[in-house]
């Protein structure tokens, strides 16, 4: 007989205070942030929240918490239908609970996340869904531990005054995305899945040197992702080996405007020396780009 | 200051636990203090705050000093401040980034 768990259950001890996790489950957009997603309202006990998915190959899909326990700072759980995002939710009325349990530990924070109620679920697509879910909140676990650790994300918000469209071209024509990140990309273009190779225009101390992307998602016009060496510069090095970080550009239309969120993560994985050897560039590669824009705005 | 950063993971690593972040709060008011002094009022056993301090000192976070017959403690503030430091230089060069890329899409 085929038998299969009646619940998924993940955890990890995170390195961080359990007042520090709490915010992170229960703040709507903290929420958000590491479970990619944009929710339309706070987490309130007894009240669902839409929230819309920023994930490649979801974005825009939407979702629907019914948030049922905000018990400070221990408990976070609702019900959800995961499968509306492929189907209409009225062909699967019922719903799987989810729970975020937290409990202080000598290391930070011991985080339980637990799926159950897969008897909601038809028969036929239940073994696929805890299997797959399984995998995801593996996944989940690892993107909130990154959140909380304090060092290994940054995440950028600015409003722009110009079109979604207009911004879109800025960030995925490449020639485009050069004229203001400092690169000549001139010939070169971006496609999901495909290495994008330019070369240093600014600052003028590294002009000429090899730069090179691994586009991860191109969304039209909510989604650019990529995958780099952060401040891979010395000739010497091979960097190929070592872990990239993430960056991620994300919009969304304001009024006239664009909101646009950019995120990067996965530093707690990049070696301690080459950090050191990244903040040596920084510091005197990032005055100079200052000083650019000083000129270029006073100008 | 490059060394700093290469150390910057175990120190946030070592502020990854209320006990100790009060520990750093109750030294960050500036005189050093014995361990006496720093159980005060934490609900833990001497020994348990012994280990914390002990593992805030690994991480270069606070300074043991003896004063006649006890151990006192203070806060070693630069160590905290290269921690910062680190975090907020990464974060400066998405910030000229975009207001680069403001400039781009707003003329």
């Amino acid at each position: 007989m085929n038998t299969l768990p009646d619940r998924i259950e993940k955890q990890a001890v995170l390195r961080a205070p359990i007042e520090r996790v709490w915010e992170a489950l229960s703040d709507s957009a903290q929420f958000g942030a590491w479970f990619k997603a944009r929710f339309r309202g706070p987490f309130v006990a007894g009240s669902e929240v839409v929230g819309e998915l920023a994930e490649p190959g979801h974005v825009g899909r939407l979702m629907v918490l019914a948030v049922e326990t905000l018990d400070a700072p221990h408990l976070l759980s609702f019900r959800w239908r995961p499968h509306e995002l492929e189907k209409p939710s009225d062909s699967w009325p019922a719903s799987t609970l989810v729970e975020f349990r937290l409990e202080p530990h000598p290391e930070g924070t011991l985080l339980v996340i637990t799926e159950s109620g897969f008897e909601a679920i038809p028969e036929s697509e239940r073994a696929d869904y805890v299997r797959g879910n399984s995998e995801g909140w593996e996944e989940q676990l690892g993107r909130i531990a990154s959140y909380v650790s304090g060092t290994d994300r940054i995440e950028k918000t600015v409003s722009l005054q110009a079109p979604v469209e207009r911004v879109w071209r800025a960030l995925s024509v490449a020639e485009e995305f050069g004229q203001w990140f400092g690169l000549d990309a001139a010939g070169e273009t971006f496609a999901a899945g495909r290495s994008a190779h330019m070369k240093i225009a600014e600052p003028a101390d590294y002009a000429g040197r090899d730069f090179t992307i691994e586009v991860v998602a191109l969304e039209p016009p909510r989604l650019f992702s990529f995958r780099w060496h952060p401040c891979a510069l010395d000739p010497g090095v091979d960097y190929s080996s070592e872990p990239m970080t993430l960056v991620e550009f994300f919009l969304e239309p304001r009024d006239n405007g664009t909101l646009l969120t950019v995120t990067e993560t996965g530093f707690d994985a990049i070696p301690a020396g080459r950090r050191a050897t990244a903040f040596r560039m920084n510091e005197g590669g990032w005055a100079e780009q200052v000083q650019r824009i000083r000129r270029y705005v006073d100008a | 200051m490059p060394s700093a950063v290469a150390d910057a993971a175990p120190i946030f690593a070592a502020l990854g636990d209320e006990t100790r972040l009060r520990l750093i709060a109750r030294l960050g008011e500036g005189r050093p203090q014995s361990i006496t002094a720093l159980t005060v009022g934490e609900g833990v056993t001497r020994q348990a705050i012994t280990k914390h301090l002990r593992v805030l000192e690994t991480a270069g976070l606070i300074r043991g000093q003896r004063q006649g017959r006890e151990q006192r403690w203070e806060l070693q503030a630069d160590r905290i401040d290269a921690a910062k430091t680190w975090l907020d230089d990464i974060s400066k060069h998405w910030d000229a980034a975009l207001e680069r890329l403001r400039a781009f899409v707003e003329e």
